[in-house]
């Protein structure tokens, strides 16, 4: 098989990344990476797709056991799977030839199959590698090709709407903050409905503190600017002061996101 | 925290210009500011907004949109400072 650099690998990953899918509006031909419940094969095979025609020659790795991945793109925080598959690459890491697998929906980047394979769950799963035009596979090793990306596009088409269906409803779109441990200095995970603008306000701050907020969206929708924010500060006696944060959407479809601040 | 500048820039007068800048680490604490480099003492120069998309899991872009309220164009330096 070629091999390629891991900074191509990285190359190819961000290509098949940039396809993600905004959850609410999910527009064809986007990834639905953020609804990992179910579909990696038309995934797989989608992303098979663009990096052949980037002048790749990924294979696939498939995996077959009792899968239990933890995600925060799921209300339940965890999605479990009878099999999963996902692209591979043959990595020239200098020291050898390693293969990596390309899975946005578990990781931000190329892993190695060790690593993909230590998050799902079952360490007794096995693995079987195949050629990239393998579209399904089952555990008994039936296959079905998709010569066409026909049934590719059908598989995509029905978990795009999947996602775009549960982020329109109760839980919004991913990710879901309760299954986030908050980070150091987001100070609250808030939720902002399609072109709206809605005001926050965080009191008994220390008004001798220097401090400055920001946010950040945690919905992914690349291609657009998403959020807006103007700060406002009430003093509210001689020692403490109240923030007011006004956060505006900008885009027509809902937003998750961080409200920050950093103490100078 | 640590500070830089990303880019050089020219408002013509009266007007607004957008920039943006991707490949931003998310998890970074980010503010953005302007600061003229054609002296007009008097009066304000330029104003500033910042809009955030997420770019993907690890990823942001900042849109920048930078106002010249003046009646001469106005070159700026924008700097970002990475709060910590």
């Amino acid at each position: 098989m070629p091999t390629v650099t891991l900074q191509r690998a990285q190359q190819l990953f961000d290509l098949v990344n940039a396809k993600v899918c905004c959850p609410a509006s999910a527009p064809a031909p986007c990834i639905p990476f953020l609804y990992p419940d179910d579909g990696c094969w038309g995934r797989a095979s989608e992303m098979c797709r663009l990096m052949i025609a980037d002048g790749a020659q990924p294979r696939k790795v498939w995996i077959y056991g009792s899968l239990l991945v933890q995600t925060s793109n799921n209300p339940a925080c965890h999605v479990g799977w009878g099999w999963h598959v996902a692209p591979t690459l043959e990595v020239n890491t200098g020291a050898g030839t390693e293969t990596y697998v390309i899975d946005p929906s578990l990781f931000p980047g190329p892993v190695t199959k060790t690593m993909w394979k230590s998050v799902q769950g079952d360490p007794s799963a096995t693995l079987v590698d195949t050629d990239a035009d393998v579209f399904h596979r089952d555990i008994f090793g039936n296959v079905i090709f998709d010569p066409t990306y026909s049934q590719t596009q059908g598989v995509l088409t029905t978990f795009r709407n999947k996602l775009k269906l549960r982020s329109v409803g109760a839980d919004g779109p991913p990710p879901y903050f309760a299954c986030v441990t908050k980070p150091p200095g987001v100070q609250w995970f808030g939720s902002i409905a399609p072109n709206d603008t809605h005001r926050w306000f965080t009191w008994g701050w220390p008004a001798a503190w220097h401090v400055f907020w920001t946010i950040m969206p945690s919905t992914i929708c690349p291609g657009a600017p998403q959020l807006t924010w103007t700060v406002e500060v009430e003093r509210a006696n001689a020692t403490q002061c109240t923030y007011w944060i006004t956060v505006s959407n900008l885009t027509a479809d809902p937003v998750k996101f961080e409200g920050r601040y950093n103490i100078l | 925290m640590w500070t830089g500048m990303q880019w050089t820039g020219t408002v013509a007068a009266n007007s607004s210009h957008r920039w943006f800048t991707w490949g931003w680490p998310a998890a970074w604490h980010v503010v953005w500011y302007m600061m003229p480099t054609s002296p007009q003492p008097g009066a304000p120069e330029l104003g500033w907004e910042v809009a955030v998309e997420r770019a993907n899991g690890t990823q942001c872009t900042y849109w920048i949109t930078v106002k010249n309220p003046t009646p001469n164009a106005v070159t700026f330096e924008g700097r970002f400072a990475v709060l910590s």
